[in-house]
């Protein structure tokens, strides 16, 4: 079954990474921290990537109650997220102290946009742990519930032909 | 659990911190001043509709997440009722308010007001994640309260 990460989220890492490249090319510490901050970020955007967002793109269907046996998968992205959590939630903390680095040169060399990007950033970090990990978390849990009461009571539906046909 | 219900800090925060930029915005003169008085007008019921009962089941995420689900957290079962029954609503405002976003970063753009027109993108981002993750969320918050309970669905 074929995720689709909600589209916010998607543009929101696509700028990062863009914000973090542009910084990374100026000279002096602003560059040095932007690079230390992209070195940290590398594996930590492929990881929400993989477990964190692609679950949340589920949710349209899910509160609408149309839960498959194809959504399983998500079940397992969750639980997998559950394990590393405690991991991911220390990479957020060292993103953050990148961070404070990246804005304090920003501040040190008068460039207000890469101290609002930093501050920005330094946000969407305390919404991902308050609101999208548990939101994708929920995700997980929700289809497992369902899944699980289905397959007690052998209802378990799939999902339609047309949908897992390849497109021509 | 504390009775009322609170909306996340982190999205409070965003909220405040929008709101502050734009009041700043409709100080200015001419149409970038005419733009963010609108979209002050539209966004201050819009905010005060998602701080009542959009956002406040958004909290109890962590704990749901968790698989806990306590009869304690039934009163937020309104909230998300109510926000499923004012959905298209909700979606027509963020409609609405888009359109003032989009002439608020015009004019700003007109004006190489770059802090204004980088607001007018955050809350273009911002609408599009309250449609696609908090409104969703908050509505499955109450969908697997029921599941959890046994209540059934509203």
């Amino acid at each position: 079954m074929k995720f689709e990460i909600p589209a916010a989220l998607k543009q929101e890492h696509d700028d990062l990474r863009a914000n973090v490249a542009a910084a990374g090319k100026e000279p002096g510490a602003l560059g040095e921290a932007a690079r230390e901050l992209a070195h940290l970020l590398e594996a930590h955007l492929a990881k929400e990537e993989q477990l964190v967002y692609p679950p949340l793109g589920l949710l349209p269907a899910v509160v609408e109650g149309r839960i498959t046996e194809e959504m399983a998968e998500a079940v397992a992205m969750t639980r997998q997220l559950k394990d590393d959590l405690a991991d991911m939630l220390l990479e957020h903390r060292r993103i953050q102290d990148a961070l404070r680095k990246l804005r304090a040169a920003a501040a040190s060399a008068s460039r207000p946009a890469y101290e609002r990007f930093a501050d920005a950033l330094i946000a969407h970090i305390e919404t991902e742990e308050e609101v999208i990990y548990p939101a994708s978390m929920l995700v997980g849990e929700h289809v497992a519930q369902h899944l699980e009461r289905q397959r007690a009571k052998g209802l378990v539906r799939t999902a339609p032909p047309w949908r897992s046909r390849p497109v021509p | 659990m504390n009775p009322k219900l609170e909306v996340p800090q982190s999205v409070k925060s965003e909220h405040e911190e929008l709101h502050s930029i734009l009041v700043g915005a409709t100080r200015e003169a001419g149409e970038l001043g005419a733009a963010a008085k609108l979209l002050d007008t539209l966004m201050r019921q819009h905010f005060n509709s998602e701080e009542q009962f959009a956002l406040p089941p958004v909290a109890l995420l962590p704990r749901l997440a968790r698989g806990e689900a306590t009869a304690e957290m039934e009163s937020a079962l309104a909230l998300t009722d109510r926000l499923q029954a004012e959905l298209a609503n909700m979606l027509s405002e963020h409609q609405e308010i888009l359109k003032a976003v989009r002439r608020l970063l015009a004019a700003a753009r007109s004006q190489d007001r770059v802090e204004y027109a980088e607001f007018a993108e955050r809350l273009i981002r911002h609408v599009q994640l309250a449609e696609q993750v908090l409104y969703p969320a908050a509505v499955l918050a109450g969908r697997y309260m029921r599941l959890k309970l046994g209540r059934g669905e509203s």
